[in-house]
């Protein structure tokens, strides 16, 4: 008997799982006892993290992109469609273009999007900026590379958002670069968080307050944006207060694919097991990465180590195992300290949050990391 | 970073100390000061294009070598043109002798080559293959509605 496996998405989590199941399951593979299929709307495959660097020149949008062909096994298959519903119960997907595929095990890592239309400052009359797709990274870029005066405002406007440290470390690195360009006295940098310290991390709230102050940032917490006034650019929070700007970055909150809600796999994110991945409400399916309710980070180290798991998990389902390996809720996530330095912070469910020392090779660490991200969404390291 | 003040009688203090006795004892701390400061040069002469350029080569590097892993039998095959394209000739100076459309037809009654033509028309048929699949992995032209659902 075949066993289908299918994955859902081609982003970090997807190519991973696919990947690693089928070196776990090279016997079963080649014997055909086994079949692994990617199903993705995008044929390409996005590493994220890299629209980071793309305001300051640093990094081009084609670096974050490669054919997902090129990077998932030949023994995989490539389906390039969209999944609209899942039947968890009759155990099959509909597809946008290809009709209904059924399944064995699935797994869902569909990420999480911005939800630009309901976040105050973006959709049809915001002139917010943020950098979590490529155009608005390079729409962003334009804006820095012809701001000599003003205020910058970086607002964390919506929670929860992909990679929390991104918000603080665009402001280091905003701080760094206005510097380096000596530009920074003609420039005031505020940096806005909705809850009463710096970062909903306590140890990266407590790692930014000194730095802060050092780099003359500003900071205003307790800052729940209600609308933003494009036309005199202020932004007026739910607390009363306002805070004029010259230029917004602002980021926004995330949502899941509404396909989640629609197939009964949770009421917004999915609701899955945190140590088995498995899916609360059907059986056979788990989730990984961002579009999971895991009490830790939109990580991609989450993503990563969570597709270990799930893999551990379905090869031993299909060998007739009882499946033993956990997801102990490992997080790394690279902080970047501005002028040419990082740290990095890691914790898992059970080991609270650690920031490390910064140190110029921790910021070379996370350029490299970048670069060697290829060889980990191929399934090594 | 703990902001407290060291306290020298602590447990800790003195594991410290006592480590780095032992290093000292054993030569081990003169090779670190060592090494520190070939980091310290490194630190100095590394920058972000560097980094980034180099491990941008080695990436590529890992990835031949990962598809290799996943295929043995290629590696087998890739050994035995390897073999025979040293048995062929030493150099072009020394290259065969010049084979024309009848030599080629003499050189088909030879069963070494033969079996060489079954292997190149095997070779043939699969290179169409796996240009038949790629391409449609290679599809972007699929279009899909562009509303999410
Ligand atoms: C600017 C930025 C910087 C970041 N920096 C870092 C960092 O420094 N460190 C870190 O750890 N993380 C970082 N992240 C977060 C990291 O990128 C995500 O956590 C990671 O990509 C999550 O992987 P995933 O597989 O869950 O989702 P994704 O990588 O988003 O992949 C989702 C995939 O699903 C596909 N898909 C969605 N819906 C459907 C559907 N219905 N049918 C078929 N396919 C579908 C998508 O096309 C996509 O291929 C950053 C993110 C951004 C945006």
């Amino acid at each position: 008997m075949t066993h289908d496996i299918v994955i859902v998405g081609g982003g970090v989590g997807g190519t991973v799982t696919a990947n690693r199941l089928r070196k776990k399951l090279q016997r079963e593979v080649s014997g055909g006892n086994v079949r692994i299929r990617i199903v993705s709307d995008n044929p390409e495959h996005v590493y994220k993290p890299t629209f980071f660097y793309v305001p300051w020149g640093e990094s081009e949008p084609e670096d974050a992109r490669r054919p997902l062909a090129d990077l998932v096994d030949r023994r995989v298959e490539l389906i390039y469609d969209r999944v609209t519903h899942i039947d968890t119960s009759g155990k099959s997907l509909d597809l946008s273009e290809n009709g209904s595929m059924p399944y064995d095990y699935l797994v869902v890592a569909t990420g999480a999007m911005p939800d630009l239309d309901d976040t105050p400052g973006f959709g049809p009359d915001g002139d917010g900026h943020h950098f979590y797709d490529a155009e608005a990274a390079m729409a962003l870029r334009q804006e820095l590379s012809a701001f000599d005066e003003g205020h910058l405002v970086l607002s964390v406007i919506g929670t929860p958002h992909v990679c929390p440290a991104a918000p603080v470390e665009f402001t280091m690195l905003a701080d760094s670069r206005f510097r380096k360009l000596g530009k920074r006295d003609d420039i005031d940098i505020t940096y806005t968080y909705p809850l009463p310290r710096l970062h909903s991390v306590g140890p990266v709230a407590e790692w930014a307050e000194p730095r802060y102050a050092e780099r003359d940032i500003q900071t205003q917490t307790m800052f729940n944006p209600e609308t933003v006034d494009s036309g005199n650019s202020v932004i007026h929070t739910v607390e009363g207060t306002d805070l004029e700007y010259d230029l917004l970055v602002g980021i926004p909150e995330f949502e899941p694919s509404p396909l989640i809600a629609k197939s009964g796999l949770g009421d917004t994110w999915m609701e899955v097991d945190k140590h088995t991945l498995e899916s609360d409400h059907a059986e056979d399916v788990f989730g990984i990465g961002d579009v999971t309710n895991l009490p830790t980070s939109k990580a991609g180290s989450v993503a990563h180590y969570a597709a270990g798991t799930v893999v551990d998990r379905i090869a031993a389902l299909v060998r007739g195992h009882e499946p033993r390996t956990i997801f102990e809720g490992d997080t790394i996530c690279f902080l970047e300290a501005g002028a040419d330095e990082g740290s990095h912070i890691s914790f898992d469910y059970e080991t609270d949050p650690v920031v490390r020392d910064q140190s110029e090779f921790v910021h070379w660490a996370k350029f490299a990391y970048n670069e060697m991200y290829w060889l980990t969404a191929r399934g090594l390291a | 970073m703990s902001e407290e003040p060291i306290d020298p009688d602590s447990e800790a203090v003195q594991h410290a100390l006592e480590t780095l006795v032992e290093l000292e004892e054993t030569g081990t701390l003169d090779d670190l000061a060592d090494a520190a400061n070939l980091v310290s040069l490194a630190s100095e002469a590394v920058d972000d294009d560097m980094v980034r350029s180099t491990m941008r080569a080695m990436v590529h590097a890992g990835e031949l070598f990962d598809t290799a892993a996943g295929e043995p039998e290629a590696l087998r095959n890739l050994e035995v043109m390897t073999a025979a394209l040293s048995e062929t000739a030493p150099d072009p100076a020394t290259a065969p002798d010049q084979v024309g459309m009848i030599g080629m037809m003499r050189k088909m009654n030879d069963p070494k080559t033969k079996r060489g033509m079954g292997f190149l028309v095997q070779l043939l048929h699969e290179l169409g293959d796996q240009l038949e699949q790629r391409a449609h992995r290679y599809d972007f032209e699929t279009e899909i509605e562009t509303e999410r659902p």
